[in-house]
């Protein structure tokens, strides 16, 4: 499990949530250079909602609650392993999504040679990947190029200027970053997902650093690599390792993408259009234990 | 077992012959049925047109009316629904008659909810060998949980064969002064429910609601269509007749 | 002729949501290709809603989990906005609490003057449209481009939705076509595909371009200060990806305490609005994006709204309409809905839940409130409605309130207080009902009234009336009671009676 990259090393205090105080509150900057934060008006809007709740001031204290969640019987459901595989495959698929399993052992061959055989079969001469460890590890890069295939990683510095065209001068785009301008001449873009859920077919992707959130959105085609021991039978169990992980708001990753499927919209007199402004195509492998 | 018979208004006035069905069935399986002279009306008209004073007013003749019942048995969904969804929010300030109207709740049924819940009937013997569509009141299905009543009674008739009617669940288009306050969106939807009656082949509209019978047997006269509209009480009773 | 013309050039009467409801209705109801879109539409993302309920199992159970949740935030509403609030800015986010839609299109322009911006790309937001802030936008310069496929094919028709979800399922292909056609110069044929490569090509452009990215918030995470932003197309995440600038206007409602619950309003909130276990996307969004980020917006800016909301909470018959979750459900099951569509309401909020809000969110119970008669009272709302809010209850107790503030027609008062009077009195009744029988006589017609009088002329509009018969069932009874002293009766057990 990987730590995030920019943890604050204070750790913030608990909730304030007093209703005294200015009206103007800026809260403390915990991180190195995180951006401050800041409320307006909040002091005279709580206090109105609170008097017409039946209270003299806003509440301080956590209200009590009889339960949190999901019901019960639905948490205590525990598929195995391999009927999660089952179920994610099922769900994925069924919404037109390709997913092989390979044997985790099989990854350093697998991996390469699915992504070039997507290329192939997609005419595809551009791949933006995040820059994470285990792709790192891969021999991806190599192997794509050997078969003509552009890698931009997501990574600060050392973007190619064919992969960053400029745009008009003084417009937005020409002042975006090389990175993304890259990453929106890739059409296909590759992840390590952090987790993936079985019972609806997602995956969980965490945003940060080199782990960026363009890479899964802005090419047509997305491709996540995923191992099989974050693989959970239902969000929730992501969502509670990822609170774990990042208990607090400061630490959290400013980003997390739940993805289900390809692009759609029905908008168009009810008829289905796949890829409309995320990717078209989604394909996903499973690295089994 | 004494039962007490709630008419409803509009089946006193308009409709006699159904609760005539109503009280023979019940007569039939020994319910010695009684009929309150007080009662007149439930409020629903007042009360679903925003008229609260008004329709605690008929309510409360309601309740003195009924209070003294053992049970209290009514030909419309409609009705039993107001008296066990909104008289405890109309008498909310009254604790009183809150008292009263709760106590009558526990005793309070729609016809068919009574016929299979508390006489454990669902067979009455009866025969009517004709095409038959069924309307639920949406009432009934949803302020009373009454749904599969109506079905296992008409299961059981000889020869009835029961014609599906397609987007069964869905509003007639009446809701009382609905019908004629927005005339133009009432008469978009009792055109389709009528459209979907005839399309089936029935010769027989069967419900539990007057109201609803009484809209979609209005469309389907003015529309020159020969369905005979008929409530579930007069085709029970009608099929038994015979015997 | 099309009522989205007449919509386009609105009169005032017709925009005036209860004087212009009859005209609105009329129109829709003379649209043939909107009935039939609107009936399409509904049935599909009905049927869908059923089918996952079902695969899903124990819906029950969820829709009471997700009323408990909610209800729980709602009247805690206090606490949680704080929490939720500080955790915002903890994570380097600016919360601007705004009383009215009016102070929160004000901090929004001043967000755009301050970053120079010239082009807002935005999300779906229903809350940026019940505050009306593209008028605004265009009124210092600046371009708001909607997103969504509907919400853009709208902007370029000059229309509101007709449907929260789906907003543009009055549209056809050929009408879509020539939309698109003008706004590129080229012509498109009326398919689907040329014509969604075009809006993702157009749209594109719209998101490398924005200054600033324009969303709603699905639902608040109070525990962490995230918002939640669930979409199919992917246009949520492009507008919070790319500007620099990212801005969140949220009904100050929309909040669920922990990331646990999320998870249940989340297997909500998809299978009751189109069938879906989930959205394509479900983004999670918790502050600016962080030191090392290559990506996503450097400020978060979340504009919290009251605007009339408040004015639900302490009143325990309107403030369940707080934790509606924006799904349609009710849309797709309501028969009213289903015949005239979204715009025959007159505002930006459609169909059962529109009815409802509009007059609470306005305080209008004159011309809004006039939405409240626009049912059956069916009850088909209440039971699709995935966080059980009583719409058909609250339809009923708008109706008592525009009594109760004398809003209503006199002549109509005087007639329920005949009713009382006649209904209330056994004997007043049975004379008003022998009186009945003798007033309908010039008005039958071969046994029924084919025109009636006054009031009533809206049932013989589409419907005979039957005659009220000579005798009422109360004068009938003595009869019976003797017809009935003459037959046997058996016990309770279904055996067939003898003939006697």
């Amino acid at each position: 499990m990987t730590t995030p990259s920019s943890s604050s090393s204070n750790p913030e205090r608990g909730n304030a949530s007093n209703g005294s105080g200015a009206a103007d509150r800026t809260a403390a900057a915990g991180a190195a250079a995180r951006p401050a934060g800041s409320i307006t008006g909040r002091d005279a809007f709580l206090r109105r909602i609170a008097g017409r709740l039946g209270r003299q001031a806003p509440l301080a204290e956590p209200p009590a609650r009889p339960f949190v969640g999901v019901p019960e019987r639905y948490a205590a459901i525990r598929p195995t392993l391999r009927e999660r595989i089952d179920q994610f495959e099922a769900n994925w698929s069924a919404l037109t999504g390709t997913v092989w399993t390979v044997a985790a052992t099989d990854a350093a061959e697998a991996v390469p040679a699915l992504a070039s055989r997507i290329c192939a079969e997609r005419g595809i001469d551009r791949v933006t990947r995040w820059d994470h460890p285990e792709l790192n590890a891969l021999p991806l890069d190599a192997a794509l190029a050997a078969a003509g295939v552009a890698v931009v990683p997501w990574r600060d510095g050392g973007v190619a200027p064919q992969d960053a065209p400029p745009g008009d001068a003084g417009s937005s785009w020409s002042r975006r970053s090389p990175l993304l301008r890259a990453a929106e001449r890739s059409r296909l873009g590759i992840v390590w997902a952090d987790y993936a859920v079985a019972n609806t077919g997602t995956l969980v992707l965490l945003a940060r650093g080199g782990r960026g959130r363009s890479p899964s959105l802005l090419p047509d085609t997305l491709l996540a690599v995923v191992p099989a021991d974050k693989l959970v039978a239902r969000m929730g169990e992501a969502f509670e390792a990822i609170r774990r992980d990042y208990p607090d708001a400061a630490a959290m990753p400013s980003s997390i993408n739940l993805v289900t499927g390809p692009s759609r919209s029905a908008d168009i007199e009810n008829d289905l259009t796949i890829g409309v402004h995320g990717p078209g195509s989604v394909y996903a492998i499973i690295l089994e234990p | 077992m004494k039962v007490s018979l709630f008419i409803t208004c509009l089946a006193d006035l308009m409709y006699p012959e159904v609760g005539e069905s109503v009280v023979r069935l019940l007569h039939r399986y020994g319910c010695e049925v009684d009929f309150p002279e007080l009662q007149t009306c439930c409020g629903q008209p007042a009360f679903n047109s925003g008229y609260q004073d008004e329709a605690r007013e008929v309510a409360r003749q309601w309740i003195r009316a009924f209070e003294h019942s053992d049970y209290v048995v009514s030909p419309s969904g409609s009705c039993t629904g107001m008296v066990h969804h909104y008289y405890p929010e109309l008498f909310r300030n009254e604790p009183e008659w809150k008292a009263k109207a709760e106590a009558l709740i526990k005793k309070t049924y729609e016809f068919s909810q009574f016929l299979v819940q508390v006489l454990g009937v669902t067979d009455v013997g009866a025969e009517f060998p004709h095409k038959v569509t069924y309307h639920p009141s949406c009432h009934a299905m949803r302020l009373l949980g009454v749904r599969n009543e109506p079905l296992q009674l008409m299961e059981k008739v000889k020869g009835l064969k029961l014609i599906d009617l397609p987007n069964r669940d869905e509003c007639c288009g009446f809701g009382g002064t609905f019908a004629v306050k927005m005339a133009d969106m009432s008469e978009a939807m009792v055109c389709e429910k009528a459209k979907n009656v005839a399309e089936t082949g029935a010769e027989v509209l069967v419900g539990t609601d007057m109201g609803c019978l009484m809209n979609i047997q209005g469309r389907l006269n003015k529309e020159g269509k020969p369905v005979r509209v008929m409530h579930l009480a007069q085709l029970l009773e009608e099929g038994g007749a015979n015997r | 002729m099309s009522h989205t013309a007449h919509h386009g050039a609105a009169t005032d009467e017709l925009a005036k949501i209860g004087s212009g409801l009859k005209k609105r209705t009329e129109l829709a109801l003379g649209d043939e290709f909107l009935r039939k879109a609107v009936a399409f539409t509904t049935n599909k993302l009905k049927t869908g809603r059923l089918k996952a309920m079902d695969d899903f199992g124990d819906w029950e159970t969820w829709r009471e989990r997700g009323r408990a949740i909610r209800e729980h935030v709602v009247s805690h509403l206090d606490y949680y906005l704080g929490q939720f609030a500080d955790n915002v800015a903890k994570a380097g986010g600016h919360v601007h609490f705004c009383q009215t839609g009016e102070d929160a299109v004000r901090t929004f322009l001043d967000i755009a003057r301050k970053a120079e911006a010239k082009l807002v790309a935005k999300g779906k937001s229903m809350v940026s449209e019940e505050i009306h802030l593209n008028e605004r936008l265009k009124e210092i310069g600046v371009e708001a481009v909607e997103t969504d496929l509907g919400e853009y094919i709208l902007q370029l028709a000059r229309e509101t939705p007709s449907h929260l979800i789906i907003p543009a399922i009055h549209k056809n292909k050929q009408q879509i076509a020539d939309l698109f056609s003008e706004e590129a110069g080229e012509t498109f044929p009326a398919e689907t595909k040329p014509l969604a490569d075009y809006a993702r090509r157009r749209l594109r452009n719209v998101f490398l371009e924005a200054d600033i990215g324009l969303t709603g918030c699905n639902f608040g995470i109070a525990e962490s200060g995230t918002i939640t932003l669930v979409s199919n197309e992917g246009n949520a995440r492009m507008v919070t990806t790319i500007p620099k600038i990212h801005v969140v206007v949220m009904g100050m409602e929309r909040l669920v305490p922990t990331f646990a619950d999320v998870e249940v309003m989340l297997n909500l909130l998809a299978r009751s609005a189109t069938g879906q276990k989930l959205t394509t996307y479900t983004s999670f969004i918790t502050g600016p994006r962080r030191e090392g980020d290559l990506d996503g917006p450097e400020e978060l800016h979340v504009l919290v709204l009251d605007n009339g909301r408040s004015a639900q909470l302490g009143d325990p018959q309107f403030q369940p309409v707080l934790h509606c979750i924006r799904c349609a459900a009710c849309l797709n099951v309501c028969p009213v809905y289903k015949h005239v569509g979204g715009h025959t309401y007159g505002s930006v909020y459609s169909g059962p839940i529109g009815a409802v809000l509009t007059p609470l969110l306005l305080q209008d119970y004159k011309e809004a409130g006039t939405l409240a008669y626009a049912s059956s009272l069916c009850g088909a709302c209440y039971e699709a409605c995935p966080v059980k809010i009583p719409l058909h209850d609250m339809l009923v107790q708008l109706r008592h309130r525009k009594v109760k503030l004398k809003l209503t027609p006199a002549a109509e008062r005087a007639a329920f207080k005949t009713y009382a009077t006649a209904f209330g009195n056994v004997k007043v009744y049975k004379m008003a009902s022998k009186a009945a029988y003798w007033l309908q006589q010039p008005l039958l017609r071969k046994g029924a009234i084919r025109r009636a009088p006054g009031p009533l002329a809206g049932w013989t509009q589409s419907r005979f009336l039957p005659m009220v018969p000579k005798r009422s069932f109360r004068e009938r009874w003595a009869d019976l009671q003797r017809e009935l002293a003459q037959k046997p009766s058996q016990p309770a057990g279904g055996k067939k009676e003898e003939r006697s």
